[in-house]
């Protein structure tokens, strides 16, 4: 095990970390909204939120590229307001993550909202609880199983992910190579040695988190709460 | 102290309704829109544009359910999965400022048939009718003055809802409290219900009265269906010593009924079914019917092509008897004749 390997796999960690916060932070309270909503502009959104799930990685790698880049808007208003570039940063990693890791960690928070019958909000509506209430006391600890696995999904496919990295990560070492990125580097560089440890490590990871996800599920809805 | 005054939609008709302290029910058909008009007055719906609705004088259109101070049980109990039993009853104490002290949550507890055991179980181990009780609990626990009960002891059995219903009249008089409840069952409304609003298939409201006054009544849906029959007061007067029966006093009449618990001398509500009515001109002996009154023939109403109901006048109060045609016919009744009801049982209703 060599320097570079512990040093990429501590970036993919912050990464993905901080890429799972922010989708948490954010995707919560929209996956709340959009789930009690029902208004025209849903199906909009779902499928903005959706997009990645469809769109070839290296096509929203190349509109972000292009969108970060410091002579466009918004790489010249993160430029003014950072003095740096953000195109080739690991700032700009994030929040390529974010946006395509989106629909792994908001699709299955909808969905367990959905699952909140609106009698129960009625309920809780009729002791007193306004919506602000109800969803930091009623919705979150009901969708606790799914808020645990949408997590553990966006960091996942954080980790995994690749395409959107490859085109506008740069592949600096420290700064915006991550694991895949350094096991595709190995290989060019027919380094199958060290290759083979970065392949290991993610498909070791992918394992045990699925088996986590799966199993969290299936006691949930042992408890009849899924 | 509760008024609402809805103007009709194209959906729901225009409704006027005043509710007194007490227990009102409101009567109708499955599918008449009573669930809705209860969610309405619970800030749940939104009413629509004109209509006004105000409890103990504080205009109420514009404040949200989670600001009216209610309680609300709803039919399946709505109650929280992730909690346990009591932190479902005691959900409120962090948005409401009165809620139960200990000991008035415990014997609230104990009224309803609550029982301790359950306190630290989860909700999927209670059954529907344990279920409802938390819900109902968990309304008073923030002892709302307004309860709306969405058919909440539906699931319980006649000896559970007396339980329940005993423990809600208790509440009723400690807090005055309004409560307006949801039911189908005829004999749930005669037991509980102080005033009916009659609700037709519509949704419009077609009578409002005092339970007596809506169930003796023939011009109402209540006297057209099978759940036809009077609803009496009379006292509880003393047990036939060696058979498990009671007397009841009803005027300077008496009516015996199966056993009774309760203490002599209080007031005890009955219900008699019309089918269970038969009319003798003459007054009958060496009947095995226990229970035979002299009434007078108030009204007459031809039910239909082969009943006709006929309203009796007992001791200023009004008792229904449901007759063929044929019968009626033979005995030649009038209005004002002097005739015995044979009633061949009575409900008691508590």
């Amino acid at each position: 095990m060599t320097d570079p390997l512990w040093q990429t796999l501590w970036l993919t960690l912050q990464l993905a970390g901080a890429t799972t916060a922010i989708l948490l932070l954010l995707g919560t309270p929209l996956a709340w909204r959009l789930a009690r909503s029902r208004g025209r502009l849903k199906p909009l959104a779902e499928a903005l939120i959706a997009m990645p799930l469809v769109l070839p990685p290296s096509v929203l790698g190349y509109y972000l590229l292009v969108g970060f880049a410091p002579d466009s808007m918004i790489g010249g208003l993160w430029q003014g307001l950072f003095n740096q570039q953000l195109a080739f940063s690991f700032e700009a990693l994030v929040i390529a993550s974010v946006i395509y890791s989106a629909p792994f960690v908001i699709q299955p928070l909808i969905n367990s909202f959905q699952n909140i019958s609106p009698e129960t909000l009625k309920a809780a509506a009729s002791l007193g609880c306004n919506s602000w209430q109800r969803f930091v006391f009623l919705a979150l600890p009901m969708a606790k199983t799914a808020l645990v696995s949408a997590a553990v999904m966006g960091f996942a496919h954080t980790v995994g992910e690749f395409g959107v990295v490859l085109m506008i990560g740069g592949n600096i070492p420290g700064e915006t190579q991550v694991m895949s990125i350094a096991l595709y580097q190995e290989v060019e560089l027919l380094n199958y040695a060290s290759a083979n440890h970065y392949a290991g490590i993610l498909l070791s990871f992918s394992a045990i988190v699925l088996v986590a996800v799966y199993s969290l599920q299936a006691r949930a809805r042992a408890r009849g709460m899924a | 102290m509760l008024h609402l005054q809805r103007t009709a939609t194209a959906s729901h008709p225009a409704i006027e309704l005043h509710i007194n302290p007490g227990f009102t029910a409101l009567f109708g058909p499955s599918g008449a829109g009573k669930t809705h008009l209860l969610e309405q007055i619970a800030g749940l719906r939104p009413l629509p544009t004109g209509s006004t609705i105000s409890f103990a004088d504080n205009p109420w259109q514009h404040i949200p359910c989670e600001q009216r101070h209610i309680g609300m049980v709803f039919q399946h109990g709505e109650l929280f999965p992730h909690l346990n039993v009591l932190d479902n009853i005691c959900f409120a104490w962090r948005f409401r400022d009165k809620c139960m002290s200990k000991q008035q949550l415990q014997s609230t507890l104990h009224a309803l048939g609550i029982q301790e055991t359950w306190l630290n179980a989860s909700i999927q181990s209670l059954s529907g009718g344990q279920r409802q009780r938390v819900a109902i609990a968990r309304a008073l626990y923030s002892q709302p003055q307004l309860l709306l009960l969405d058919e909440a002891v539906s699931a319980l059995d006649a000896a559970a809802r007396l339980q329940v219903y005993r423990a809600l009249v208790e509440y009723q008089k400690r807090h005055q409290a309004c409560i307006v409840f949801i039911s189908h069952i005829a004999d749930e409304v005669a037991q509980f219900a102080d005033d009916v609003a009659l609700i037709d298939s519509n949704g419009a409201i077609s009578a409002h009265a005092n339970i007596f006054e809506i169930f003796n009544r023939l011009d109402n849906s209540i006297a057209d269906g099978q759940d036809a029959g009077a609803v009496l007061r009379t006292r509880h007067q003393g047990s036939v010593v060696g058979y498990q029966l009671s007397t009841l006093c009803l005027g300077k009449q008496q009516i015996i009924c199966p056993a009774l618990t309760g203490h002599f001398d209080t007031n005890v509500r009955i219900r008699i079914a019309a089918r269970d009515v038969s009319i003798c001109v003459e007054k009958p002996t060496q009947s095995s019917i226990l229970n035979v009154l002299q009434a007078t023939i108030d009204s007459i109403d031809p039910h239909n092509d082969s009943h006709v109901m006929v309203r009796l006048h007992v001791e200023e109060q009004f008792l229904l008897a449901r007759i063929t045609h044929k019968s009626f016919d033979e005995l030649t009744l009038h209005v004002g004749q002097t005739v015995f009801a044979q009633v061949k049982s009575v409900a008691l209703m508590g």
